[in-house]
């Protein structure tokens, strides 16, 4: 019940609560019960959630990536919305205790559940969801295939209120967008085939903030979604983005910029070698998968669930160089 | 009622995976495999005794889209050996559309490993099937464990009008890893290729993405067979088959392929002796 005010079990008790109590309707009830998202100052007018860093199951109720907002004179933009509708619930009601300015965009930084699961809550008729050229694509072609997984894995109550929103305002590659907040004008950058195929950043040039999403991780290993080479060959023009700040996709938000891709390139760069010296004595992928980038374990949480992985995609991709 | 799905799967693979249907409940993989063998191999007897065929599977597939499954093949005596494994099929048991490829291998071909790469959409028991000369079967079974989170079985990252598509690659690999036989070899076939599934039209998005899969790739050296594969939408993208073999002397492998645009690839590669 906690997890969506649209269901109709849900009306059904609001409905049964107003006629109890007399005035409450259903979305008084659903805000008494959500406790807001924790949610830090990291600039005048710049906030930011830091999500433990974990796995997307039941325990984590899917608050495992960091998110945030940008207020300015005239309305708000969301930065990525959680990876259940509960914990979307929740960032909405933590704006709302900060400020009464509207809502106006949703940006999705990127297409993975943990970003943009918790969309649903922000639908609106002045709402306007924002991404990457690529965005509705990959939400199209993956996004039913994380539902069913994540509903495995995070259980039904969780997912249920889950809705693929593909943005209609869409960000070009090469063609900056800025959206005007009131007195405050964020820019957005649509990045090439990096960590996934629609990573998306957000600057705001007002407190020099960067809202980085998957193109940056700290602590949490890094995850090869997309091309590791674009990943790496994007690093020099993502560190010269003029920010004192970043909220990286995982880990502590507001850590300086840009010494915060230093751990990210070092580990990129000793898996392509390793991976580029597999392949050139032979090695298949199943040894590639479990020993490239071993010397990097101690740095990261969550190697042994992801670096597997992006050997074995990065092995695929680094084969036909 | 589940007859007749699988009987549509198997037999209308591509039918099946251009539905991409909508992912029912997920529920602990269920046995499928007596069905699937009953469709594939009406009345006729199966051995799982590891003497002909062995499958090898990572224990979880670390990526849904890219999960790399070993055929390992007892050596034919001769290319008249009666033993000999003629064809292997991959069945992927609880993927949309289960056989994943049906490999024939010529009869002088000598493979005894191949690797490739497929699609895992959820928890599921793999089985290969082999076909000896004499008309025997052997099965062999792997259960793989699903990807989690970001991992996605559909996930494709070439763009539908990339040029690229098409290019062919083989690498020759160094033998330390076959054996001592000079004759014999081992070397990757690569073929750039989404090999996607298609999707219908979403309503909200109004996206459509046409089925394009490789589906027949067939590899000889000189003129001698080496492997044939029948393909559908569970091979991953850029299919990839990495095999040793006996080497007949060619200086060339010819690797022809088609999708099922009716797009023809082909390269004859020549080959490095000194490998």
């Amino acid at each position: 019940m906690k997890t969506i005010a649209r269901s109709l079990s849900f009306v059904v008790a609001g409905l049964c609560f107003a006629v109890g109590l007399g005035y409450f309707t259903g979305r008084d009830v659903a805000a008494q019960q959500i406790a807001p998202l924790d949610v830090r100052e990291i600039a005048p007018g710049v906030y930011a959630h830091q999500a433990p860093i974990t796995a997307m199951d039941a325990a984590s109720g899917g608050d495992i990536s960091n998110n945030g907002f940008i207020v300015g004179d005239d309305a708000v933009a969301v930065i990525d919305t959680g990876g259940a509708p509960i914990i979307g619930e929740r960032l909405k009601k933590a704006i709302e205790k900060i400020t009464d300015k509207p809502i106006r965009y949703v940006i999705n930084t990127t297409e993975h559940p943990d970003y943009i699961f918790g969309n649903a809550a922000f639908i609106g008729p002045d709402v306007t969801f924002v991404g990457h050229r690529n965005l509705p694509r990959s939400m199209a072609v993956r996004g039913p295939h994380y539902i069913q997984t994540l509903r495995r894995d995070m259980g039904e109550a969780l997912i249920q209120g889950v809705k693929l929103i593909p943005p209609t305002m869409l960000v070009d590659i090469g063609k900056d967008r800025k959206l005007d907040l009131g007195h405050r004008i964020i820019d957005l950058r649509a990045w090439p085939m990096t960590a996934t195929d629609c990573n998306l950043t957000v600057f705001d040039a007002k407190t020099k903030s960067l809202f980085a999403g998957d193109l940056v991780y700290l602590r949490h290993v890094p995850v090869v979604d997309g091309s590791i080479l674009g990943w790496l060959e994007a690093l020099p023009r993502l560190a010269a983005i003029p920010a004192q700040r970043v909220v990286p996709g995982h880990g502590p938000v507001g850590a300086d910029w840009p010494q915060a891709l230093g751990a990210e390139k070092a580990y990129l760069t000793k898996l392509t070698a390793d991976l580029q010296g597999l392949l050139k004595r032979g090695a298949d992928i199943n040894e590639a998968a479990q020993t490239a980038a071993g010397s990097e374990a101690a740095k990261w949480k969550l190697f042994e669930v992801y670096n597997p992985r992006n050997a074995t995609a990065a092995y695929a991709e680094l084969e036909w160089k | 009622m589940r007859a007749s799905w699988m009987v549509a799967s198997v037999a209308f693979g591509a039918a099946a995976g251009l539905a991409m249907p909508a992912p029912a409940a997920i529920a602990a993989p269920q046995d499928l495999w007596s069905g699937l063998a009953d469709v594939l191999y009406p009345h006729r007897a199966m051995a799982q005794d590891g003497t002909m065929i062995k499958l090898g599977t990572p224990l979880s597939a670390e990526d849904a889209a890219l999960v790399p499954i070993t055929l390992h093949i007892a050596a034919a005596k001769s290319p008249t050996d009666p033993d000999r494994v003629t064809k292997v099929t991959v069945v992927i048991d609880n993927n949309p559309s289960p056989v994943a490829a049906v490999i024939e291998l010529g009869p002088r071909a000598g493979i005894t490993t191949l690797e490739t790469r497929v699609r895992v959409n959820q928890a599921t028991n793999i089985h290969a099937v082999a076909e000896t000369a004499s008309g025997k079967l052997y099965v062999s079974v792997s259960y793989v464990d699903a990807a989690g989170g970001c991992s996605a079985p559909s996930a494709t990252n070439l763009d539908p009008n990339d040029p690229q598509i098409g290019q062919i690659k083989v690498r020759q690999l160094p033998p330390q890893y076959v054996s001592d036989d000079p004759q014999r070899k081992e070397a990757v076939v690569m073929i750039k290729h989404p090999n996607n599934s298609g999707m219908q039209m979403d309503p909200t998005t109004h996206l459509y993405i046409p089925a394009r899969y490789v589906d027949s790739l067939k590899v000889m050296q000189g003129g001698d067979l080496l492997f044939a594969v029948t393909g559908g939408i569970s091979i991953s993208e850029d299919p990839n088959f990495r095999f040793d073999y006996l080497s007949n002397g060619a200086n060339v492998l010819h690797v022809a392929a088609s999708d099922i645009t009716g797009k023809k690839f082909a390269k004859d590669w020549t080959l490095n002796p000194a490998i």
